[in-house]
């Protein structure tokens, strides 16, 4: 019930931005930007890319809100937006293909002597997230990260189902074996 | 070892999430005891949903609606580096390899159908000030961005396609359009998904010739 309610409020003021309404456009801006900054992180690793490519993807979000029919969910639409966008950060920035991995590696609170290694591995497995193939990161921070089904995580990266399962498990086999699992 | 339940492994995500019901967990807890290829996506899972992103701050938050507005608002060009077009020896037909032109001549007519009128008209400033070619038309949707400019010459175009299209690629081409092509009928049409899709499909088939974007 609050879903729906909450998706009719996110449908009117999409209506709204649409026909120019700015101050709407800010509200839903405010709704997602949280997700959008965090899935963009998980894909880029770094903190000042991801806040600007998070706001180039609402620039363009904003100036493609005319081909938005409603097909898909607001938030689906948008995460595609994102995808596109650090594509396209990506490709001019093509020195990112092997970025390095800085020293904004997440933190973890549990600071107990005894989670030393899962620390350890979490920053291994941060590490060879960065190092996977686009697609093959894009479908694993979608599917893991974001928790799409894998329908949607083919709606959002512009491919079949099979190419994003396929994506996903290759990413999974990557990251097993940089482990050494 | 392969592992036999394909349900489990499809839901390995909904577990860490804790969005499976009390039988699903279960099922899939009895599973991960005996089955060492899903306890190891498992943990791989796991991990990966526990990493944190950092929070960049409340006055980030509270400025990024705004600035986004401002952006538009006071820059209505600047929306990506395809949208400043290089006018380089690029835009000299005479240095086209025939094939390239043909290829273009081909990418050409696929867009003509692929822009055939559908949605919304986008209106783009004109001229470029600093070019003897005038920006006749402009498409953005999801992240994808085309140009159109024209020399206006003898009712044939030259038509710049900037396709910033999966990951920043200014794809810098000259194309010629046959006595009759107007620019109408092809720069101002909105590009909906399948038209992006079948668009992908064609700039993957130039790729798979050798022929390069940008």
């Amino acid at each position: 019930m609050e879903r729906t309610r909450e998706r009719e409020c996110e449908r009117e003021l999409v209506q709204r931005a649409r026909r120019g309404d700015d101050n709407a456009f800010e509200d839903l801006v405010r709704a997602h930007q949280k997700p959008i900054f965090s899935f963009i992180y998980r894909l880029s690793g770094d903190p000042e890319i991801t806040a600007e490519v998070t706001q180039m993807a609402f620039i363009k979000a904003y100036s493609g809100l005319g081909g938005f029919r409603g097909d898909a969910s607001f938030r689906t639409w948008l995460y595609r937006i994102a995808v596109n966008t650090f594509r396209n950060h990506v490709r001019d920035e093509s020195r990112r293909s092997h970025q390095e991995v800085d020293d904004n590696m997440p933190s973890s609170d549990e600071g107990a002597f005894e989670v030393l290694n899962h620390q350890q591995e979490r920053r291994m497995l941060w590490e060879a997230v960065q190092t996977l193939p686009e697609r093959q990161r894009e479908a694993l921070v979608l599917r893991v990260q974001e928790g799409y089904p894998f329908t949607d995580v083919a709606r959002i990266m512009r491919c079949s189902v099979g190419s994003a399962k396929a994506n996903y498990h290759q990413a999974v086999q990557k990251l097993k074996a940089a482990l050494g699992e | 070892m392969r592992c036999s339940d394909g349900w489990v492994r499809q839901h390995l995500v909904e577990f860490a999430a804790g969005t499976l019901d009390e039988d699903q967990s279960g099922r899939v807890r009895i599973h991960l005891e005996t089955c060492g290829e899903c306890s190891g996506d498992y943990g791989i899972i796991r991990n990966l949903a526990s990493i944190e992103v950092p929070d960049p701050g409340e006055d980030f938050w509270n400025a990024l609606p705004g600035r986004v507005i401002t952006e538009v608002k006071s820059a209505p060009r600047r929306f990506g580096k395809s949208l400043t077009p290089t006018f380089g020896p690029m835009w000299r037909p005479a240095g086209w390899a025939w094939r390239g032109g043909l290829a273009a001549a081909g990418l050409a007519a696929l867009l003509i159908l692929v822009l055939w009128p559908r949605g919304t008209t986008v209106e783009v400033p004109l001229p470029y000030p600093e070019a003897p070619f005038d920006l006749v038309g402009r498409v953005v949707d999801l992240g994808v961005e085309v140009e159109f400019l024209s020399d206006h010459s003898n009712d044939v175009a030259l038509i710049d396609l900037s396709i910033d299209l999966n990951g920043g690629v200014s794809y810098e081409d000259l194309a010629l359009f046959p006595d009759g092509s107007t620019l109408d009928e092809l720069g101002f049409r909105h590009l909906d998904d399948d038209s992006l899709i079948r668009l992908e499909e064609v700039l993957d088939e130039m790729a798979s010739e050798g022929i390069e974007r940008g």
